[in-house]
């Protein structure tokens, strides 16, 4: 049925929607590598796949019979689907409206799966993965929010970072830490991860992806790492430091990389040096979390110092920071430390007083 | 009559087939999951994504065609019903004769004259019916 | 009724019981039941169970609260729940029995950390916690301070020794690579702006690092921002430390850029992190591209020691740029792989004069041991995926 009703359109069929990169459309959009967008559009009789380097594998290897007929046939009509979607898309001037158009007509398109489902999803290549594009920014919340959206809510809730820190959560965008300064390794850490003080001894780079639809040139962000494990010996209790705020930080969708090369003024994007984990002897795991904000408006940081700067280190309350700068939490991470032998000498290059010590009991 | 406590040989249940069928049951819930499962298809990426694109394809392709026969009809009904009420107003007499359920079975054809549908009738035999 | 039961059932029976069925086998039961059974007359002494602590009471840790036969009770804040399902307290407080309107069914008993604390307590308001530990002073308790300060739990303890020797080992490579490069710096290029050995210090520190993060696999412009910005933030913390004025500080920092810039320029590392001289990506795509003509051309006269003799770091001529400086690893090995190792001529299933010529030169090669013949050719047995046959094949003996 299926090959009948399309024998007619396939005839007429020219060079689609899919294929015309001449005007605007994006060359993350199809496959940069040309052997395989050729295997992939149009295999003919024989022709191997060329991710099998191998020559006895690609012996051994067949492809799926009639395949390559009936993809053809697909891929015609879901091209015609799409071109259909574009057609609409001229008329429709809403921006919410068009992005959920752009989606549904790319979202078939087998060069942009392939894109997507076979290169890396968090350090992109935008000639791949163009988050840019709203079709990729879809894919992209759809994978994170099956996994590391899950774990991250799972994290932050088990270690009671929600509601120690902020209310809740509604995670909006994925934020992923590591410590290259450090540690000189590339390594993304895992929410709830152990680190130890050699490796935080230097500030991380922050990674924050957007997915929604927002204006990229006026955005402004709020990144803000407390600790609410400091302890507070007068009160038998602990109270929240602020080790790090960097505010005014400005994103795109693929350079998103936090770190001192995104500082355009350093007085208006740095708000409070980092101030590394030291955690003290018999005192107790410490959860850093991370937490990204959208800003409302511009931040004037000399302003926010001169009230607040004796509150950062003792007792900050990030609730009332964020209700009272007009912030709404986006994302979030949190990763734990440990009092280790190397904490000594964190504290020597930072300069800090020696760290206290409490009995290994609790009375 | 008098009760004797009697004693035989413990027998097995009558149906042997449902003893089969209940050692299957028992043989396959033992084996795991994975082993049950079809054995997945050992695809490069690119055949994959292919195999993706026709699946998608086929998928829209039979939505679309349900949505179609849907609205179809959806519309021979709303023209019936159009058509059934107009008869209400042009002659109550017919319509009563219309709306009321036929009870005349035939005996040829064989229990009345069937509204043509896309699928043969459950009953496809009706062999009580006997000549008046 | 007993008959026509039996008689239904006959067919089931075995063989030599059918039909007989009219006929009776009366079995009587040897037992015989005595007295009535006593069971029900043992009973177990009361297990104490029910409240030990009432609402409102001040507890201690540890203490319990409730005994219990299942979870009558729930443990709610700060009170944990035994294998036989006691409730006991883990902060000293105050007990409260309480209902929470996540678990509309359930009733919970906690312990409240002081009398004005209401549980269930709100549920996106901050957790009231209790630290618990004590300060221990250097000066009252020296003896203490010294016993918990020194204590390791024991894996720790036990990993010790090893971690310390990783760390000497590590430190010990790391002066090596330093003196490497720090000849390398003198030696090979000469750098005049490298004047004092503060300046020589911090450049081996800068390259130290950098290959550091080439070898964990950073692209090269970050690793080269990551090394110069770990100094710069080493710095940053030394000038702080020792209370230096910022003008200081950013004199230092114009050096550091000014060397680690002068550095970037004149060296760059193989592909085995060895320090070699700068090659721009442009150089080094000239390279390649005479290398690949070179190798084309020797493969094309089928000259295999030359082509050895390129990729051998150790046998290069002097004064020629050597292939790891400007190859990918992965580049490195495909072409390998493609002019040394590929098969020129191979007679695939050979015929029995050819067989019979290959062991005729194998015999004499044996004969004459001194003689060591290694470009000869032999017989080697391969599968092939096609046909799905054996083949007897001839190959070269280089071309292997």
């Amino acid at each position: 049925m299926f090959n009948r009703s399309f024998s007619l359109s396939s005839k007429s069929y020219l060079p689609g929607v899919w294929s015309n990169f001449n005007s605007v459309r994006s060359t993350s959009l199809s496959i940069p590598f040309k052997p395989t967008k050729d295997y992939i559009l149009n295999k003919t009789a024989g022709s191997k796949p060329p991710s099998l380097k191998k020559l006895s594998n690609k012996i051994k290897y067949q492809s799926p019979e009639g395949l390559d007929e009936i993809f053809k046939l697909s891929y015609n009509y879901l091209e015609n689907n799409a071109k259909k979607i574009y057609d609409k898309l001229e008329s429709t001037s809403d921006l919410k409206t068009r992005e959920n158009l752009l989606i549904q007509a790319e979202i078939n398109n087998p060069e942009v799966q392939y894109n997507f489902q076979y290169s890396n999803k968090l350090e992109n290549n935008p000639n791949l993965i163009d988050y840019e594009q709203p079709i990729y920014r879809y894919l992209g919340k759809k994978h994170w929010e099956s996994y590391s959206q899950m774990l991250l809510m799972q994290r932050l809730e088990t270690l009671h970072v929600i509601p120690d820190t902020m209310p809740t959560l509604d995670p909006k965008a994925e934020v992923n830490v590591r410590f290259p300064f450090s540690t000189g390794l590339n390594l993304w850490i895992e929410p709830g991860d152990t680190l130890s003080s050699n490796t935080t001894s230097m500030e991380p780079s922050i990674k924050i992806q957007e997915y929604d639809l927002i204006d990229t040139t006026k955005q402004l962000y709020t990144i803000l790492i407390v600790n609410p494990d400091n302890v507070d010996i007068e009160n038998d209790s602990y109270y929240t430091s602020l080790n790090y705020a960097l505010t005014n930080i400005k994103l795109s969708y693929n350079d998103n990389i936090v770190d001192a090369r995104k500082f355009t003024n350093l007085k208006q994007n740095l708000l409070v040096d980092y101030q590394p984990p030291v955690p003290e002897k018999n005192a107790g795991q410490q959860r850093f979390s991370t937490w990204v904000f959208r800003q409302k408006d511009i931040m004037n940081n000399e302003n926010i110092l001169s009230k607040y700067a004796n509150k950062f280190k003792s007792n900050f309350n990030i609730r009332k920071f964020a209700e009272y700068n007009n912030l709404e939490a986006i994302g979030a991470h949190v990763w734990r430390s440990e009092w280790d032998s190397n904490v000594a000498n964190v504290r020597n290059i930072y300069g800090m007083p020696q760290g206290r010590v409490f009995t290994r009991e609790r009375f | 009559m008098s009760k004797v406590f009697v004693r035989f040989k413990r027998t097995q249940p009558a149906t042997a087939a449902i003893l089969h069928a209940q050692k299957m049951a028992t043989q396959l819930s033992v084996i795991t999951a994975s082993r049950k499962a079809p054995r997945l298809l050992k695809l490069r990426p690119e055949d994959l994504i292919r195999h993706q694109t026709v699946t998608k394809a086929w998928s829209l392709f039979q939505a679309e065609e349900r949505a179609e026969q849907e609205a179809q009809l959806r519309n021979q009904y709303q023209s019936t019903l159009d058509a059934v009420e107009l008869l209400q107003k042009i002659s109550p007499r017919l319509y009563k004769s219309v709306t009321t359920p036929d009870n005349n079975i035939t005996v040829f054809p064989r229990g009345g004259l069937r509204t043509p549908t896309e699928y043969p009738p459950t009953i496809v035999w009706r062999y009580q019916i006997k000549p008046n | 009724m007993i008959f026509e039961l039996i008689k239904n059932n006959s067919k089931n029976l075995p063989s030599w019981r059918q039909g007989n069925s009219a006929v009776f086998t009366q079995i009587r039961s040897s037992t015989k039941k005595a007295a009535g059974s006593r069971t029900s007359m043992k009973d177990s002494a009361g297990r104490r169970l029910g409240p030990k602590k009432y609402e409102g009471q001040n507890v201690k840790i540890g203490e319990i609260i409730m005994r219990q036969r299942g979870t009558k009770f729930y443990p709610g804040e700060n009170v944990g729940i035994g294998k036989d399902h006691t409730i006991y307290a883990k902060e000293p407080g105050v007990v409260r029995y309480y209902l929470d309107p996540f678990h509309p069914k359930r009733k919970f008993i906690g312990v409240s950390l002081s009398r004005d604390i209401r549980l269930p307590t709100p549920h996106f308001e901050p957790t009231v916690r209790r630290f618990g530990h004590l300060l221990v002073s250097k000066k009252k308790n020296p003896k203490l301070y010294k016993e918990v300060s020194e204590f390791l739990p024991r894996k720790t303890e036990l990993a010790k020794d090893d971690i310390l020797k990783g760390l000497q080992q590590r430190e010990e490579n790391r002066t090596n690579l330093r003196n490497i490069f720090k000849t390398f710096l003198q030696e090979e290029i000469k750098l005049d702006s490298i004047k004092n050995d503060e300046d020589l210090e911090l450049c081996l520190d800068y390259l130290i690092r950098l290959r550091l993060c080439l070898k964990n696999g950073i692209p090269l412009s970050e690793s080269q921002f990551n090394a110069s910005y770990y100094l710069e933030t080493l710095q940053k913390l030394q000038n702080r430390r020792l209370k230096q004025s910022s003008e200081e500080l950013t004199q230092q920092q114009e050096k550091l850029n000014q060397l680690t810039k002068l550095i970037n320029q004149s060296i760059s590392f193989d592909n085995n992190f060895n320090i070699v001289k700068f090659l721009s990506q442009s150089d080094k795509n000239q390279l390649r591209s005479k290398l690949i003509e070179n190798l084309k051309a020797l493969k094309s006269e089928s000259k295999y020691k030359e082509i050895q003799q390129i990729f051998d770091k150790s046998k290069s001529t002097e004064g020629e740029v050597p292939v790891s400086s400007y190859l990918t690893k992965s580049e490195e090995v495909s072409l390998r792989n493609k002019y040394l190792y590929a098969v020129t001529n191979e007679i695939v299933n050979p015929t029995l004069e050819q067989l019979k010529e290959l062991q005729k030169k194998n015999s004499s090669n044996k004969k004459n041991k001194k003689v060591k013949n290694k470009t000869g050719d032999i017989l080697i047995k391969r599968y092939n995926y096609e046909t799905h046959h054996v083949e007897n094949v001839i190959r070269q003996r280089p071309s292997l």
